[in-house]
């Protein structure tokens, strides 16, 4: 599954030190005015939401176009819940509310579109989900309070301190979540059902289930970012919360990284973010064309991932996924 | 909820999805023609939309020519345009997989929409053409003239295509590479060169939905986006892959909206519509016309 | 050397990380049947597909007569002269059977003749004029195996390959097939023929190769083969 030649060992003590790291990072400078401590908590945020895409799309071959939809339900939950005086400010009991909240609509919404479709299908029925939450959230009335969103008084706010350090802790615990089923049966399911679903399933696979659990824990992760979302930006509408953003980011940064890889998905967030905001310090008025070429530029010349490049592999996983793989053989 | 009061009120708003949906329509076969022969669901096919939108309405506000020549001038430009794309960029990436082309149809999108943006401003735009406000009276029924000689020439349009693709050899190597792209390749059918033809053709049908959208709606350039949604739908309800089946769904799609718009509210046309789009996607994922049906018609 | 009318030479091929094929070498001479034999797996048709350029040998050689054909494209190969019918027929059953037939004179240098290909085609199987109009999916099994025959033949090849002609077909219509193969040979068309069903191969068969997990493991006039015992033992033994 790991394709680095790097020794586990090696692995764990390059872990260890990351993550020792970024928990005493914000201590050791004024975090509250460096800029640096804001761009790791997005990192934290994106790391979690592209290894909740990674888990249903690169490990079980399922492709997910509706994270926005678990983000925004994230958002949503928090929002109203504490609105209604029932949680409090960044609530940790809010926030698996919140995470439960989108998880509970991917299995309601997962068992029809997983059992009936395939591939693109698939896609497209989760991009549609994405969006008819979004028009009902407009939609509303004093519930989501429609266009002008739910504001929360943001005078609670102290410190971006406690943000990094949850997300941080959200990032890790996604992290070692997806190691650990990697590394399982359960890994080896998905990767079978990927592959082959109909010989996974002739193998007793039950394909379903194992898709269904991929998806949904990948809504959870996604949903408790939303929520942490919520508490940071104070007021939530449904342009913030189902976002296309928060879908088509976290794909762009596991493509970049190598899809269905463990690591990869984090390279892809931080070189991402890096060169996102190296343009945009470059060129503050043109950065968002350049981030479009950008995206253009890395297709064109590591359609593979920084992954395969690293290793030296061809990730064949994009292939497999292809139905054009017929022509990658060729030429 | 609001019921009709009137067959005629019925009418009216039948007639207005019809219109609309040929709209959509148009630019739902570009959107299949890509995906049978690329596999990919081309994202950017609404930002290539407001594209030409841009073009027309620099077009209208500089110079004295009737936008409605903005058809004519659009379709070999945009044949131009998206053969150029594919060539300089989807035929390479489109050996690595659908999902590297994937991305680059995003990226493509964001660069266009951000180019748009800076070149005519983030303002929203709309064309006034010679016609915007006149109306043909049917009994009681009145007929937008624009949007008629939009759905005209949307008509036109997909009648070409479906001309080029039963008539051409080319049109059929197509086809047939739709439907089965290596054993076209055993045929001596180049999968490049098809694909670049059906890409080019695609862009172009967009350019005409596109200028079609720009003398019936106001514009931004963020615009693009919503109209790749709705042709993504139509090609659900019509299936994917043909030229008869995107139109109808589109069709389907415009009466939909309208019809909800009416007895809901605008607001909930579109998730009416998306609500639609799910339940077709879990019950007759090969479209409510299904491929076969349309292709034997 | 002289008349070898296609030559493979020591050829590797790869699925992704695997090798699928090992230094196989073998030839086809004008105007004969050559048969590919081999069980599942063997590699025949990953072969025809590198004799197609639909895949790219990593090594080794392919030569038409006597020219390479591993930088070409699948388009050029047909051009010169080469027309695959791939296993599984894969017909477009969405065209109509005309519409498949006119395909199959797609390239620019077959193009001129379509008329006179067209009546080549339907007087090797007139069955197929009745059925001109209908979508191509609606034909029975053995009609399409017809059609993708005719098809290639659209593009007057001087070497057929044909990928398991006779799988899933009724009885009868395996060997009409056979004999229509054997009917084209006899007017002059080179066939490389690739089959599970190795006992109706080597009944037309003038020779023969066959594979074994990717590798050549012997080859042979049809009448010295079906004398060698460990082919005997390892085909005839259980097909006859």
């Amino acid at each position: 599954m790991l394709q680095e030649p790097l020794k586990r060992k090696t692995h764990l003590s390059i872990a260890l030190a990351l993550v020792f790291f970024f928990v005493i990072y914000p201590l050791l400078v004024d975090a509250e005015a460096s800029y640096l401590v804001f761009l790791f908590y997005t990192a934290f945020m994106y790391v979690t939401l592209s290894q909740g895409w990674n888990i249903a799309a690169g490990y079980a071959g399922q492709v997910s176009l509706g994270q926005h939809a678990f983000f925004g339900i994230g958002c949503y939950v928090t929002a109203i819940t504490w609105r209604a005086g029932t949680a409090g400010y960044l609530d940790p009991l809010a926030m698996l509310m919140s995470g439960a909240g989108a998880a509970v609509v991917a299995i309601v919404v997962g068992l029809p579109l997983l059992a009936k479709l395939r591939g693109d299908y698939f896609a497209l029925g989760t991009l549609g989900l994405g969006e008819i939450l979004r028009v009902a959230a407009l939609n509303g009335g004093s519930f989501t309070e429609g266009a002008a969103g739910i504001s929360i008084p943001s005078d609670v706010y102290q410190s971006i301190k406690p943000y990094y350090f949850i997300a941080l802790l959200i990032s890790v615990l996604t992290m070692l979540s997806l190691w650990f089923i990697a590394h399982s049966r359960i890994g080896l399911a998905l990767v079978a059902i990927r592959e082959d679903e109909t010989a996974a399933s002739a193998n007793g696979i039950p394909i379903l289930r194992y898709k269904i659990l991929a998806f949904t824990l990948g809504a959870f992760v996604t949903g408790l970012c939303g929520s942490l979302n919520a508490y940071f930006v104070f007021h939530i509408d449904t342009t913030g919360a189902f976002n296309l953003n928060w879908v088509i980011m976290p794909i762009l940064m596991v493509i970049l990284g190598g899809v269905g890889t463990f690591v990869g998905p984090v390279l892809g967030v931080f070189s991402l973010i890096a060169a996102f905001e190296l343009i945009r310090l470059l060129t503050p008025q043109l950065h968002p064309i350049f981030s479009g070429a950008f995206i253009i530029l890395v297709t064109l010349f590591l359609p593979d991932g920084i992954m395969s490049y690293l290793t030296g592999h061809k990730n064949r996983l994009l292939h497999k996924l292809s139905p054009f793989k017929w022509l990658a053989l060729n030429k | 909820m609001t019921t009709f009061p009137s067959a005629s009120v019925f009418f009216q708003v039948l007639i207005n999805g019809v219109l609309l949906g040929c709209m959509y329509g148009v630019a739902a076969i570009g959107l299949s023609l890509i995906f049978g022969t690329m596999r990919i669901i081309f994202l950017a096919q609404g930002a290539v939309m407001i594209l030409a939108a841009y073009c027309i309405y620099w077009m209208a506000t500089l110079s004295p020519i009737n936008p409605f020549f903005g058809f004519l001038l659009i379709l070999p430009v945009f044949l131009g345009l998206g053969w150029i794309m594919y060539k300089g960029l989807f035929q390479k990436v489109a050996k690595a997989g659908a999902n590297p082309s994937l991305l680059l149809a995003f990226g493509l999108m964001v660069l266009l929409e951000h180019v748009m943006s800076l070149i005519w401003s983030p303002t929203t735009r709309s064309v006034i053409t010679s016609t915007s406000t006149s109306s043909l009276t049917l009994g009681s029924i009145n007929i937008s003239v624009t949007r008629l000689i939009v759905a005209a020439v949307a008509l036109m349009a997909t009648a070409l295509v479906f001309l080029f693709l039963k008539k051409t050899m080319l049109g059929k190597a197509v086809r047939a590479a739709s439907e089965d792209m290596s054993a076209a390749a055993l045929l001596g059918i180049s999968p490049t060169y098809v694909s670049a033809v059906t890409f080019a053709i695609g862009i172009a049908l967009a350019g005409v939905a596109g200028v079609a959208a720009c003398i019936t709606y106001p514009f931004d350039p963020f615009f693009g986006f919503l109209f790749s949604l709705k042709a993504l739908i139509a090609v659900a309800f019509g299936g994917l892959g043909s030229v008869g089946g995107p139109l109808v769904g589109g069709v389907m799609l415009g009466v939909l909206e309208s019809m909800s718009a009416y007895t809901f509210s605008a607001g909930w046309a579109d998730a009416v519509a998306y609500a639609a789009f799910l339940l077709i996607l879990i019950l007759r994922p090969e479209g409510m016309l299904g491929r076969r049906s349309i292709e034997k018609v | 050397m002289a008349n070898h009318l296609l030559e493979v030479k020591g050829v590797n091929i790869f699925h992704g990380d695997a090798q699928a094929v090992w230094d196989v070498s073998f030839h086809v001479d004008e105007q004969k049947i050559v048969a590919l034999v081999g069980a599942n797996g063997a590699g025949k048709s990953t072969i025809l597909n590198a004799i197609s350029s639909i895949i790219r040998p990593s090594g080794g050689d392919i030569l038409f007569s006597g020219n390479s054909t591993v930088r070409l494209k699948p388009e050029e190969v047909v051009a010169m002269g080469i027309s695959q019918v791939p296993e599984g027929r894969r017909i477009f059953s969405c065209l109509t059977v005309l519409e498949n037939l006119e395909l199959g004179a797609y390239p620019a240098n077959k193009r001129p003749y379509l008329k006179e290909s067209m009546k080549r085609a339907l007087s090797v199987f007139p069955v197929l004029e009745s059925r001109m109009g209908q979508a191509a999916g609606t034909l029975s099994g053995g009609e399409q195996q017809m059609l993708a025959i005719a098809r290639a033949l659209m593009a007057r090849p001087t070497l057929l390959m044909l990928d398991e002609p006779s799988l899933g077909l009724a009885p009868i219509f395996v060997s009409r097939v056979f004999d229509t193969i054997q009917a084209l040979n006899k007017e002059g068309l080179t066939i490389l023929l690739v089959e599970q069903n190795v006992f109706q191969a080597m009944e037309i068969a003038d020779y023969a190769f066959v594979l074994q997990t990717g590798r050549l493991k012997m080859e042979g006039t049809t009448e010295e083969l079906r004398g060698n015992p460990e082919f005997q033992h390892a085909f005839l033994g259980i097909m006859g």
